[in-house]
């Protein structure tokens, strides 16, 4: 097991340097840096701010110097705003966004798998049809059409939650609602179809024939039973969820203006302000691979049948 | 004679009769009762159990409806979805009434609530606390409708009545309702009078451009002409570069060189290109207004014009000009206009086109990668295999979504590019799925009937072990149709993808996202539209993958 861990922590490693290197030359290949397009500047102070940045160095030494500054944790200055650098604004950006997508990601987990598991104990009964109803919904439509409706109905024609704003002075909470419900509503409908299936299928096993045999309650063979292997596929779909969160959370950030890393993300795409672009890649690399490998250690202890090969 | 005839005849009645059983031979396989039995192929019995299924019958319905929609949308009679009326500027949606009409409503509508706001609309204490509080709360178009009502009624019981400048704004309105011509230009071809030959604007050279210009203008000099051009130019370009570089106070002096820099750096031919479509941009202008100062004289005149009026005129002798001549307030915008005055509807429809075609010819794309990395991994194995495969595994790791916004940031914001961003990052899971299939396939008998005959490793897989897998796969690649249009869509939400004019569902609703509470047909429309073919499609695609499968039916 513990060779297993740490097999899969050092894989990691090769992963995020492709990251870190594919990111950090996409960006300079282009054509335009992130000094020209304002007014011209001389060559002798285009010259005096390149070597600031070391930006007159060969390539591969400027990348040679990022990467170690990364391993130390320094992201680099900021090239746009200056006397910025890139770890003050993931530092006073990042916790909104974790706050943000934990509590999706907790919305859709707890929600999915209720409607999950009520659809496949009722089958064909009024309650899988509605909560299928909804997971079709949810598939559907997409989260930048989500968005904006939920805003125009409960913010703007009902006023019953705040249009926009983060913790807002007053009633902090109810900032969070909107953002967070819609980030997690696709992610809640893909799980409760998962619950749904692999619940039917369980429920259909030999083991559990065997449980109602000894007459067990059944709030038990399902409990006890029935949702400890149905689970499984819910944790593995977990990985791409919480990708498919970091990059949803663009969206939701922009349309209900949350001070996140979308913001900056497509801002500084923009601005082609090179290390707070690969900065921001990287954070959300780390995200979502730290993520994938808890996902995967959960899943090793949840099905002994895996090998940790 | 006779002879001959019969062996004629009996040749002929042999052959009738041997084609009859031949008939019979091949309508073949019969039981042991000597009943026809009829085979039934894999895609027959598929849609045998898709037309069952009534929620993926009507998905296919909807599904062929926008394309036939999107296909046609040149022939529906539908406004161009790039024409710009600034006077149609947020026009809510609406069957029956004109363009004008909605214009003199909002008008009225506005002047009675400066009456309100004056205190000249005689309403009760209360009423007046009620559109107060509507104020409050921002419900602007509440009180506009309501101020409307109640001031068209007290104009007509007399007890309210228009000052002089408001009675003229609206006598002004009517006027132009009634008689605004938009005139939109064409093509405009030109007919060069030595050779006889016709062009296109667009191809003629700097010179004979100038020479029309002049001529368009009246017989000016061509110098004057190609001087007035290039300051023309000049001009344009000191705006773009005082928007660039509008955080910066510039001096007059420094923005002069910086011009100077940059019609430096595009060089001659750039700066004739510029001149060019300067040019062309004139004449079509000048076309423009002289044909609507024609068609206005020839009403006055007393003749008769049908509107929408199109047609062909020669104009300045030397100008073939296709025009088209509508009144623009008699025009009905079904699903309202946008912050350009643009019609909402043939923008949805002109933008679901693109949408569409960006999600097919994505999957197509995508699906060609993956077939192809995907059957040499499965095929050849070894160390093809491995390598191709955890390639596949790290970009799989990736946050993808996140590249492709950095790409299309950095590399520049065009359907192209947009197109080959998606397609780069999407072949992931057809190639795994491919690879399987593959894998399974190819240690059947017949794929070493083939080897044995000769056969090579490209066409073992292209002609044998492909097909035999292309259902799964064109099951899976209905479902990524959708997925594709929700990615484009996506990207252009955030600015990044189809740019105006052109349009797609998803910069539609991303512009609508400003002034959403005053014009919500901006978001409704396009996202009902967008809802309901992703809706469609998904149902289709299930339907497909259960009729393919029916075995994965229960399964998700």
């Amino acid at each position: 097991m513990a060779k297993y861990v740490l097999k899969r922590l050092l894989g990691i490693i090769p992963t995020m340097l492709i990251i870190v290197t594919l990111s950090f030359f996409i960006v300079r290949v282009a054509p335009g840096g992130p000094f020209d397009g304002e007014k011209k500047l001389p060559d002798v102070v285009k010259k005096n701010i390149e070597a600031k940045y070391h930006m007159n160095e060969p390539l591969l030494k400027q990348y040679g110097r990022y990467i170690l500054g990364v391993i130390q944790g320094d992201l680099g200055p900021s090239y746009k705003y200056k006397d910025h650098d890139v770890n003050f604004f993931i530092g006073s950006s990042l916790p909104n966004s974790m706050i943000l997508g934990v509590i999706a990601i907790t919305l859709a987990v707890v929600f999915g798998v209720t409607f999950g598991i009520l659809a496949s104990v009722n089958q064909n009964s009024w309650v899988d049809y509605l909560s299928m109803g909804l997971a079709v919904i949810g598939i559907s439509i997409p989260l930048f059409v989500i968005c904006p409706v939920l805003q125009l109905v409960f913010a703007m024609k009902l006023q019953w939650l705040p249009t926009s704003g983060w913790f807002r002075s007053g009633d902090p909470w109810t900032t969070v609602i909107m953002p967070s419900v819609a980030l997690s509503f696709s992610y809640f409908a893909n799980i409760a179809r998962l619950m749904r299936s692999s619940m039917l299928e369980t429920l259909r096993s030999d083991y559990i024939r065997t449980a109602k045999a000894k007459g067990m309650k059944r709030s038990t063979i399902i409990f006890k039973h029935a949702m400890k292997g149905a689970l499984l596929p819910i944790v593995s779909y977990l990985g791409p969820a919480f990708a498919g969160i970091v990059t949803g959370s663009v969206v939701v950030e922009q349309v209900f203006r949350v001070p996140g890393l979308g913001k900056f993300f497509v801002q500084s795409s923009f601005n082609r302000d090179y290390t707070l672009i690969v900065g921001v890649v990287i954070v959300y690399s780390v995200i979502l691979v730290v993520m994938n490998f808890i996902v995967d250690v959960i899943y090793s202890f949840l099905d002994p049948r895996i090998s940790y090969q | 004679m006779k002879k001959l005839f019969s062996k004629i005849s009996s040749f002929f009645s042999d052959k009738v009769r041997m084609s009859r059983h031949d008939k019979a031979e091949k309508k073949g396989a019969t039981n042991e009762f000597d009943q026809v039995v009829q085979g039934n192929s894999l895609t027959k019995d598929a849609w045998r159990r898709l037309r069952k299924n009534k929620a993926a019958v009507v998905g296919m319905c909807v599904v062929i409806i926008y394309a036939l929609i999107s296909l046609c949308a040149g022939i529906l009679p539908i406004y161009s979805y790039e024409e710009i009326i600034i006077d149609h500027q947020y026009l809510p949606p609406s069957l029956t009434r004109t363009a004008g009409e909605l214009m003199m409503k909002r008008q009225l509508s506005e002047l009675y609530a400066t009456a309100w706001r004056q205190g000249r609309l005689a309403i009760t204490s209360e009423e007046n606390a009620m559109l107060s509080q509507w104020i409050e709360n921002d419900k602007t178009s509440r009180v506009w409708d309501w101020c409307y009502e109640e001031g068209q009624k007290q104009l007509a019981a007399g007890t309210f009545s228009f000052n002089a400048s408001e009675q003229k704004k609206v006598d002004k309105l009517e006027e132009s309702i009634k008689s605004d011509i938009q005139v939109t230009v064409g093509s405009i071809r030109w007919t060069d009078p030595e050779t006889g030959k016709t062009r296109k604007l667009e191809k003629l050279d700097l010179m004979t451009l100038v020479e029309i210009y002049s001529k368009v203008l009246g017989g000016m000099d061509t110098a004057k002409v190609n001087a007035s051009l290039e300051s023309g130019v000049t001009s344009q370009m000191k705006t773009e570069v005082k928007a660039k570089n509008a955080e910066m106070e510039l001096t007059s002096e420094e923005l002069d060189n910086l011009v100077s820099l940059e019609i430096g750096s595009i060089g001659q031919e750039g700066f004739a290109a510029k001149q060019i479509a300067l040019a062309i941009n004139n004449i079509e202008a000048m076309v423009q207004s002289s044909m609507k100062k024609q068609i206005k004289a020839e009403i006055k005149e007393g003749t008769n014009k049908e509107f929408p009026y199109k047609a062909t005129e020669k104009m300045f002798d030397c100008l073939d000009v296709q025009v088209e001549a509508s009144l623009k307030n008699q025009r009905r915008y079904i699903l309202g206009t946008d912050n350009l005055g643009r019609d909402l509807l043939s923008r949805i429809i002109y933008g679901g086109r693109i949408s569409i075609l960006i999600g097919i010819v994505g999957t197509l794309t995508s699906l060609f990668i993956g077939i192809v990395m995907g059957s040499i991994a499965g095929y050849f194995g070894g160390r093809v295999d491995y390598y191709i495969m955890r390639f596949v595994d790290v970009l799989y790791g990736l946050p993808y979504m996140l590249l492709v916004i950095i790409c299309m940031a950095i590399f520049g914001t065009n359907i192209l590019n947009l197109f080959f961003a998606l397609a780069m990052v999407s072949w992931l899971t057809i190639a795994r799925m491919v690879r399987g299939q593959i894998m399974s396939l190819k240690n059947q008998e017949y794929i070493e009937a083939a080897r044995s005959m000769g056969a090579g490793g490209a066409r073992i897989i292209f002609k044998h072990l492909v097909p035999n897998s292309l259902s799964v796969i064109i099951v899976y690649s209905t479902l990524r149709v959708p997925e594709f249009i929700m990615q484009e869509s996506f990207l252009s939400f955030l600015g990044l993808g189809v740019q105006a004019p052109l349009s797609s569902w998803g910069s539609l609703i991303g512009d609508s996202t400003q002034g959403m509470t005053n014009y919500p047909w901006r978001l409704i429309y396009p996202a009902l539209v967008m809802t309901v073919f992703l809706f469609s499609m998904n149902f289709f695609g299930d339907g497909l993958r259960d009729a393919f499968d029916p075995q994965s039916k229960n399964m998700l």
